[in-house]
């Protein structure tokens, strides 16, 4: 009779242990699952930094003049004679430019 | 040939005459007054009578240059700028508009078609990130309006233009500094050869900036003081507006340094030079009592890379950067 209870006390003991381990489970699946969101948001960061990486390898011609028409300078009526300070100084280059011309071939 | 400094302050045009070059240089600011009734529209132009201005089609007054910023200090107010920086700005609506006005009446037309015409543009700045700040839509934009009057214009670092105006007795190889009004710009040269450029976001306007809100008065008003004040960059100063320029020159000076040795140290591209190398500095904000001697100062302090033989401040530091421009239209 004593060995009837003990068994069935240790019946219900394993039964609970299996109980909550398997509520752990269901809880780390909840969790899980509510973590997705944020995760889903990194991945697409990433993916956009691969992006832009990807997009930076791309060569521009930037030889290409941008003729922008907005430059319209003609609405615009003068009313002075002179602009600017003009200064001369005695300052002769010709030794700098042959010695550049020299240097780089 | 000319060559051409598109600078946040100063516009400066060079050509040579002979043994001679010829600079034209133009304060790059403007001031609008919108008159509100026809009255006002005379009496304001009657005023103006003697200062650089233009009519636009709305009635507007834009008043440029240095007669700008005396307008604008007169009404407690601050000039604006077509540049910002070192390039077109793009806080003002008006920005391009008034740089191709004076830049093509600074240039003129040019002498034959498709006359060589070199303009400095700045680096990227390592102080920034790179989305902020891109020098190609500027460079469009410049070549664009000095082609409209006639010029086959190209674009050679702000920095670069300096060393060859500057470094002829270093063999072409040393380090340009060009503090300019709105970025400092510097390049390593070896041998004529442009090896590491760069530029820092912080330079003159900084400096007003900064002191403006020190003392309370307006950009403009800083600007005009500085400009004509007497003041020595570190000591202390009677006046309130200099004290705080002076305070400001030697925070922006040891900014410059530290970013100098921080963006040098372990460079790549860096060249290992076997001689101590010479700095040489030019540029507006350069201009300031006691900056080169500081500059030399914080670089020994701030464990520069590189021996240094000498920190030498241009002869013509105004003009310098456009002089370097001239020459590279003849060599390029």
């Amino acid at each position: 009779m004593n060995n009837m209870h003990i068994l069935s006390a240790m019946s219900i003991l394993v039964f609970t242990h299996i109980l909550v381990f398997a509520m752990g489970f269901v809880i780390a699946y909840m969790q899980n699952n509510g973590n997705q969101m944020p995760t889903a948001k990194i991945n697409s960061f990433f993916d956009k930094q691969k992006k832009r990486e990807k997009a930076k390898s791309i060569q521009i011609d930037d030889t290409k003049v941008v003729l922008d028409k907005d430059i319209k300078t003609n609405s615009l009526e003068k009313k002075f004679d002179k602009l600017g300070t003009n200064t001369k100084k005695k300052n002769d280059i010709s030794s700098s430019v042959n010695k550049l011309k020299n240097m780089r071939g | 040939m000319k060559g051409l400094d598109v600078g946040t302050s100063f516009i400066v045009m060079s050509s040579q005459d002979g043994d001679d070059i010829n600079f034209v240089e133009f304060r790059d600011a403007f001031y609008v007054i919108k008159p509100s009734t026809p009255v006002a529209n005379k009496m304001i132009e009657k005023g103006l009578k003697g200062k650089v201005f233009i009519k636009d089609e709305d009635g507007s007054f834009i008043i440029l240059g240095k007669d700008a910023i005396e307008k604008a200090v007169e009404r407690n107010e601050t000039a604006r700028r077509p540049m910002y920086r070192g390039v077109v700005s793009v806080k003002e609506k008006d920005a391009k508009r008034i740089l191709a006005y004076i830049l093509k009446e600074v240039v003129g037309e040019s002498s034959e078609e498709n006359e060589k015409l070199v303009f400095c543009v700045p680096a990227q700045p390592v102080d920034q990130e790179d989305e902020d700040f891109d020098v190609g839509y500027h460079e469009d934009v410049v070549k664009n309006i000095l082609s409209e009057v006639g010029y086959e214009a190209r674009s050679i670092n702000e920095a670069e233009a300096l060393c060859y105006a500057e470094l002829e007795d270093a063999d072409y190889t040393g380090i340009g500094i060009s503090c300019g009004a709105g970025m400092t710009n510097v390049c390593v040269m070896l041998n004529g050869e442009p090896t590491v450029v760069f530029s820092t976001t912080k330079s003159g306007d900084w400096v007003d900036r900064m002191s403006a809100v020190a003392s309370g008065e307006p950009d403009s008003v800083v600007q005009v003081e500085k400009e004509s004040g007497d003041f020595t960059v570190g000591e202390p100063n009677d006046n309130p507006v200099l004290s705080a320029v002076s305070s400001y020159y030697e925070r922006l000076i040891e900014y410059t340094a530290k970013q100098l040795g921080a963006a040098l140290d372990g460079h790549k591209a860096l060249p290992k030079f076997k001689h101590p190398i010479k700095i040489v500095v030019a540029g507006g904000t350069s201009k300031a009592d006691g900056y080169v001697e500081k500059l030399h100062e914080k670089l020994l302090a701030s464990d520069f890379p590189l021996e240094i033989e000498v920190v030498k401040h241009s002869d013509d530091p105004l003009h310098a950067v456009s002089k370097g421009c001239l020459i590279a239209a003849q060599v390029l």
